[in-house]
């Protein structure tokens, strides 16, 4: 019975433009969580509505072969991140901030994982934007490199090389654990 | 713990809250307002002119008894139901006529439009509602409404054209949990529908065309009936969708403008939970052919959201709070040809007004009280003079109880 966000994106062009507003149901929850993870949810709920602003303008732009508007909305949200943090201060991984939530009960694991979240937060801190955004949308927005592609606006090959880095990044870090090293990453190709 | 699912759990957060996604909706549809430039199809103009029908079961200048059975009380539960359909029917015998049902031009048809993101969005806030108060032992639910419909009468077998009439009337309705209750009707100035009506009625004789009020009782049972049961449907849309279109609720014929109506029939005078009520405008928002009108007013002059399904050029519009999703209004208007109606495009045959729905403790004292007066629309319903020689220049004429029909 649901129609393809292309389709929902055609119709808001061709003379009905409040068709766009179950995007909004749709996508709103993901686009939400990709701000909430880079800037916190209070800055979230700020940009929300900036994010969709922007995407109902330039719906025009919407890559229409694309079934799934997710990778443009990220990539909208991305650009909307990078003007808010231009006038605020240095980016950074919100959900990285030490302190932050422990999701782990088990007293070994957490005690384990406390220890490799600083790991993480220190690679991460490491490796470059364009890298960290790249391996950030595969790992936590669960697209595919051709998907990262179009969310950055860049060529698929760039997309993988650039995760292919910020994993080998990840795999020649001595302070990891070693046994968690060699696991390849299921998007990774 | 691998790394990948330590980086994966890194990225966990707070769902957003649907109040955030709501205002963000609602600045798109404003935005997506300012765009829209297609001709506006919907928004109401009421031409005061209502119709409404002598219902054969119930004799006119009488009070019904109040020991009316099981089969009487479903059917005036259901009765703008009934009301409805007559008008279908009716449609139905006309269709043959000739002129094809007018479609509007750049109507969109299919879930994926203005409707179905409105619909959308009442679902969402249906389901942040708080559940209603369901009546308990000895409680009612009470729902007061005002109305108005055509009653086509006087076609008989010895020769001699109908007339037909709209007919405003005052509604109270409780309804038990165990499906007892009462219903109170007070009738206004029946309307003949154009001159050819009335001088059909004349030429009849001039027969009584006035109602005089009306109380019903019902025992358990005598209001709920079964298959209208709300408590035991699925709060899936998708599986509400089935159920409605496969006509297990309730039956009738296949296709959308049935799926609307039983939508609607779901949505009057019922105690439905937030889930149910979400659900069925999710189910409305999948239907095609459904239209948005944006923002209409109702018969009481009220502001809200209309949607609207348009049937052998009949358009049946309902009018919802944006704010809480609630029902507050519909009405019946010609659109177009086939309409079964002898009425120029634009005449309303059927305005419904939903003026409160509450819990209460007790039935009203036998005799019965007088029903509150209802409610003075915010603008005066224009009259049309041209073909409608008496009709009703307001709510609070039309419904104001008389004896003799209007000259």
């Amino acid at each position: 019975m649901d129609d393809t966000d292309e389709q929902v994106v055609g119709w808001s062009e061709a003379g009905d433009p409040a068709a766009f507003v179950e995007l909004v149901w749709r996508h709103g929850p993901a686009v939400h969580a990709y701000l909430a993870r880079r800037t916190g949810r209070q800055d979230a709920d700020d940009l929300l509505g900036e994010v969709w602003l922007r995407a109902f303008k330039g719906r025009a732009g919407y890559d229409r072969r694309c079934p799934d508007a997710r990778p443009w909305l990220y990539g909208i949200a991305h650009n909307v991140l990078r003007a808010h943090w231009r006038h605020a201060s240095r980016p950074m991984v919100h959900t990285l901030e030490p302190g932050n939530s422990d999701a782990w009960s088990d007293v070994d694991v957490r005690l384990d994982a406390a220890a490799q979240r600083e790991t993480l937060r220190q690679i991460l801190a490491a490796l470059s934007e364009d890298e960290r955004e790249v391996l950030l949308l595969v790992v936590w927005e669960e697209l595919t490199p051709a998907e990262v592609s179009v969310a950055l606006g860049i060529p698929q090959g760039t997309a993988r090389s650039r995760l292919h880095r910020a994993l080998s990044t990840f795999r020649s870090n001595a302070a990891i654990n070693s046994s968690v090293l060699i696991r390849s990453y299921p998007k990774e190709v | 713990m691998d790394t990948m699912e330590l980086l994966e759990q890194l990225g966990c957060v707070e769902p957003v809250d649907q109040e955030v996604l709501a205002r963000t909706a609602d600045a798109l549809l404003e935005l997506a307002a300012a765009e829209d430039r297609r001709p506006t199809v919907g928004v109401t103009a009421p031409v005061g002119r209502v119709v409404r029908v002598i219902r054969g079961s119930v004799p006119a200048g009488g009070p019904v008894s109040p020991s009316a059975d099981r089969a009487d009380g479903a059917r005036h539960q259901r009765q703008r139901r009934w009301v409805a359909r007559a008008a279908a029917v009716a449609v139905l015998a006309a269709a043959g006529s000739g002129a094809g049902v007018l479609l509007e031009p750049g109507t969109p048809a299919g879930p994926g439009t203005a409707a179905a993101a409105v619909l959308k969005k009442l679902a969402h806030v249906a389901a942040d509602q708080p559940a209603p108060i369901v009546p308990g032992p000895g409680q009612y639910l009470y729902v007061d409404s005002v109305e108005a419909y055509t009653d086509t009468a006087g076609t008989s077998p010895s020769g001699g054209a109908g007339y037909t009439v709209l007919l405003p009337e005052n509604r109270q309705i409780w309804i038990a949990a165990n499906g007892s209750g009462r219903i109170l009707e007070t009738f206004g100035n029946p309307v003949f529908l154009s001159a050819q009506d009335r001088a059909n009625w004349e030429a009849a004789g001039r027969p009584p065309i006035q109602h005089a009020p009306t109380d019903m009782s019902f025992g358990p049972g005598g209001l709920v009936d079964g298959p209208t049961n709300l408590s035991n449907l699925p709060t899936n849309p998708s599986a509400l969708a089935a159920e409605i279109s496969s006509r297990k609720i309730e039956g009738g014929p296949p296709g959308p403008a049935e799926d609307f109506t039983q939508v609607a029939d779901m949505l009057r005078e019922t105690d439905a939970s937030p889930a149910l009520r979400s659900a069925l405008y999710q189910v409305a928002a999948g239907l095609p052919g459904v239209e948005a009108l944006g923002t209409v007013t109702d018969h009481s002059g009220r502001s809200g959201v209309g949607v609207a399904y348009v049937n052998k050029g009949l358009r049946h519009e309902l009018i919802f709070d944006p704010k809480t999703s609630a029902l507050l209004g519909e009405y019946y208007t010609i659109i177009g040809a086939g309409s079964g109606y002898d009425a120029p495009v634009g005449t309303v045959v059927g305005w419904e007004v939903y003026l409160q729905s509450s819990v209460v403790n007790s039935l009203p004292s036998a005799p019965a009280t007088a029903p509150s007066p209802p409610v003075a629309p915010a603008t005066p319903v224009p009259s049309n003079s041209a073909t409608s020689p008496n009709s009703a220049t307001s709510p609070n004429s039309a419904i104001s109880p008389t004896t003799t029909v209007a000259p």
